[in-house]
């Protein structure tokens, strides 16, 4: 016990020490902590949109759907899934999607698109298409012949809320049928894969379009309350549907050169993350080194007092340990609280570079928000705090090796 | 002379400290120089992936050509704007474009045909290195089509596939000609997966009756000039055409790229902060731990400025050993880098999103720049760092400094 109090004495004997390496810890954590949940924003805030706008992060689906996409592989009972998908409490809300293809055409010509058929409340709460509209108004769920289109589409087509265009395309039977449209609104995403290609009507006019019938659709997704939780409702529902022909799919099967391009991504980011993990443990390593190694003087009168060296080693370590705690205590508080401003109120890239981001009219997102997950604090703060001591370790060892007959005579 | 010979001697007597923060300085600088070179090598290597493929650093149409789309709307003069882009270095690519159909069997297609000119393609662009399957174009008008792979995918065409092309010819009569497939390229973005078919110029000359005419001109310095300047360069042979470069034409991809390079600026500055007080904590507990010693200075009468000036010529032999030091180590790994990508396979394919390739193999970017501002930052750092408090020891007076802790 005695050990202990002394360790904590002799940190604040020398104050302007201590507070050096614990403050060397404490920014080192601090902009990691702000570096890394930076990062993981990113990266969530990407999913986030990509799932809200498709099919969520789990998606069930015909069995055969996903080899050869067509809308005559349906899932026949869509409420009975929607109210089973809704008593899994990390289901969020359910999205019942007709996804298929389809030409468009006008006097200016046609192109291929992707249709969807969306619930449109629910979209508008959940779908960045939503957020991002530029001209006209979302389509609503009595709008009989409503269609939101993407912006590329509109310039190639030279379409205007309020104008006609015509679909073509197979249902589910095979025949093929026509239909006209009118445009309510225009959408603008980051992705050109939307923008260019997406075309969005009520789920009962694309059951008309598509001749399929009430309770059937061709994708139900899951919005999660927290990414996290995907394994787990894969497994329940997987559970509750066997035996059928439908199959439940995370969203990284469903949207594979998403999932690509952020492992990828996250690849490169593992290496910033790690350089800057190795920056902090370097200068951990100097200030302790020096902070011990300056003491020389002070160890050897101890020693030549008659400390045993053991004592003095434990001493040495005790008091690594105090500023490991304190280091990474302050380094997590100032940090997370960075991130947790950062998390609610965003940085908007747009304003820091004086960069015309918006000027384009495309809803590329400048604002970055940072995300802050327990296991983020956990691991960060349990790595620092250990490189601290397996740090301090050899200044203890060095501590008591030296001739005290030389250290106390020199200065 | 004989401050910089006293510092150097200082510097020395504890040669341990020394060591330390010789070792710290110039590991940081040497970390941000090579920071900064990955960094920046992943913003180029995204621009490039843009430019690179097909799009060019910089296009010329006829002033109407992006609005209408018509295909009577060529480029004036664009052998002028070639021989302007050869004399200056430029690789241009002359274009063709026109609406048609093209059909396999009972499935068929609108397309958007391109007439090129193969081995100006292969200057501007690496389009003929993203093939899936098959070959490009030979470089004589042989009837040879490579498509898009989406495209190939709905026509259900693959290398060898016959395919007739039905399209509205220049002079109001139906073009009519049979091709077949002699590639089909990778996923380079979804305008070409899904909707381009590529023939020869001349093929596309007699399908469209449009002989020498071109709708696009592309142009790329492949990295020696900027888009810009590019622009700047071919607008004065131009005339009443159009010249844009990349960013304007693709707006929402520059801006994806905008702010992920704004991202990437925010990780270096994180970088340029933790370094420089990693330094800045070595360095101040170094000089700390120093001041009984100026205390002794100052009672056995030196001067305060001395003192100054002897800490500030000590700061700049440590910044120069350092910068040397971690100066030729940053380098050297960054090179590596450079000519030896890092490979991030291990995590996932390369993919395309809006056009922009997402390359797996990561290589980093050197610049003159690169290597300067990590250095000019460490020595601010260290120069700071050492006088404030020798400036403090400096005032103090000699009997307190002396039993300093």
């Amino acid at each position: 016990m005695v050990i202990i109090r002394l360790a904590w004495r002799s940190l604040w004997r020398n104050r302007r020490r201590t507070i050096i390496t614990v403050s060397s810890i404490a920014l080192g954590i601090t902009l990691a902590l702000f570096l890394i949940s930076m990062a993981e924003g990113m990266y969530k805030k990407l999913i986030d949109d990509a799932v809200r706008m498709n099919a969520g992060y789990v998606t069930v689906e015909n069995k055969e759907y996903a080899r050869a996409p067509s809308v005559d592989l349906v899932v026949p009972s869509v409420s009975a899934i929607e109210s089973l998908a809704l008593n899994i409490p990390a289901v969020k809300s359910v999205k019942v999607l007709i996804v298929g293809q389809a030409m468009i055409s006008t006097g200016s010509g046609s192109i291929g698109v992707g249709l969807i058929g969306v619930d449109p409340a629910l979209e508008r709460a959940l779908s960045p298409i939503a957020r991002t509209i530029t001209q006209g108004r979302y389509i609503q769920e009595d709008d009989e012949r409503g269609v939101m289109i993407g912006s590329g589409i509109a310039e190639r087509l030279e379409l205007e809320p309020g104008m006609k265009l015509v679909v073509t395309c197979n249902d589910s039977t095979g025949e093929l049928v026509n239909e006209m449209l009118r445009v309510t609104g225009i959408f603008t995403t980051g992705m050109e894969e939307a923008y260019g290609y997406l075309i969005q009507v009520p789920l009962g006019v694309a059951r008309r379009i598509f001749s399929i019938g009430p309770d059937e659709a061709t994708q139900v997704g899951m919005v999660l309350s927290s990414p996290d939780r995907q394994n787990e409702v894969i497994a329940l529902l997987k559970k509750d549907l066997a035996g059928g022909n439908l199959a439940v799919l995370p969203w990284q099967e469903v949207m594979p050169d998403l999932a690509g391009f952020m492992a990828v991504d996250k690849g490169s980011n593992y290496v910033f993350q790690g350089i800057i993990i190795f920056l902090l443990s370097f200068t951990i390593l100097n200030t302790i080194l020096m902070s011990v190694l300056e003491r020389n003087r002070e160890f050897a009168t101890l020693l030549a007092l008659g400390t045993s060296p053991v004592l003095l080693r434990c001493q040495v370590l005790i008091e690594t340990m105090f500023i490991g705690l304190l280091g990474c205590g302050l380094g997590l508080g100032i940090g997370g609280s960075i991130s947790w401003y950062f998390h609610t109120y965003g940085l908007d890239l747009g304003s820091l570079f004086g960069e015309n981001l918006t000027i384009t009219g495309f809803a590329v997102d400048p604002v970055i928000y940072n995300y802050i997950g327990v296991d983020l604090f956990a691991w960060l703060g349990g790595l620092v705090f250990l490189l601290t001591m397996l740090i301090g370790l050899y200044p203890a060892f060095k501590s008591t090796r030296f001739s005290i007959v030389d250290v106390l005579r020199s200065r | 002379m004989n401050t910089m010979r006293i510092a150097w001697r200082n510097l020395w007597r504890n040669s341990r400290r020394t060591g330390i923060t010789i070792v710290a300085m110039s590991l940081s600088t040497a970390v941000l120089i090579i920071t900064y070179a990955l960094m920046l090598g992943m913003m180029v290597q995204m621009e490039h992936s843009v430019t690179d493929v097909t799009v060019g650093q910089v296009q010329v149409h006829h002033r109407n050509y992006l609005k209408e789309r018509s295909l009577y709307d060529t480029v004036d003069g664009w052998e002028n704007i070639l021989e302007t882009a050869r004399r200056d270095g430029i690789a241009a690519a002359p274009r063709a474009f026109g609406f048609g159909l093209l059909s396999s069997g009972n499935k068929s297609a609108g397309v958007q045909f391109w007439g090129v000119d193969p081995a100006s393609e292969q200057q501007i662009g690496d389009m003929a290195k993203n093939l899936l399957k098959g070959t490009y174009l030979s470089g004589r008008p042989s009837m040879g089509v490579v498509l898009g792979r989406k495209l190939a995918r709905t026509l259900h065409a693959d290398v060898g596939t016959e395919l007739v092309a039905v399209v509205q010819a220049s002079d109001g009569s139906l073009g009519n000609e049979l091709f077949h497939v002699r590639g089909i390229l990778k996923s380079v973005g979804e305008n070409l997966d899904r909707s381009v078919a590529i023939i020869d110029r001349e093929d596309f000359a007699s399908l469209f009756v449009l002989p020498d005419q071109y709708h696009e001109i592309a142009l790329n310095s492949r990295g020696q000039l900027s888009p810009d300047e590019v622009a700047a360069k071919i607008r004065s042979s131009a005339g009443s055409n159009e010249v844009r470069t990349w960013r304007q034409i693709l707006p929402g991809v520059s801006d994806m790229l905008n702010t992920s390079s704004g991202a990437t600026m925010i990780f270096l500055v994180i970088f340029f902060l933790a370094a420089g007080l990693g330094v800045l904590n070595t360095l101040l507990m170094a000089t700390y731990e120093r001041i009984p010693e100026f205390g002794l200075l100052k009672a056995i009468g030196t001067s305060s400025w001395r003192i100054l000036r002897d800490v500030s010529a000590e700061a700049l032999v440590l910044g120069i050993l350092s910068s040397i030091l971690g100066g030729i180590i940053g380098t050297i790994v960054s090179l590596y880098f450079q000519y030896f990508p890092i490979d991030l396979s291990a995590f996932g394919e390369g993919f395309n999103t809006s056009g922009v390739v997402i390359s797996a193999q990561w290589g980093a970017l050197l610049t003159l720049r690169g290597i300067i501002w990590p250095i000019v930052i460490m020595w601010l750092v260290s120069v700071l760092a050492a006088l404030y408090p020798a400036a403090k020891a400096a005032r103090l007076d000699p009997v307190r400094a002396l039993t300093h802790v």
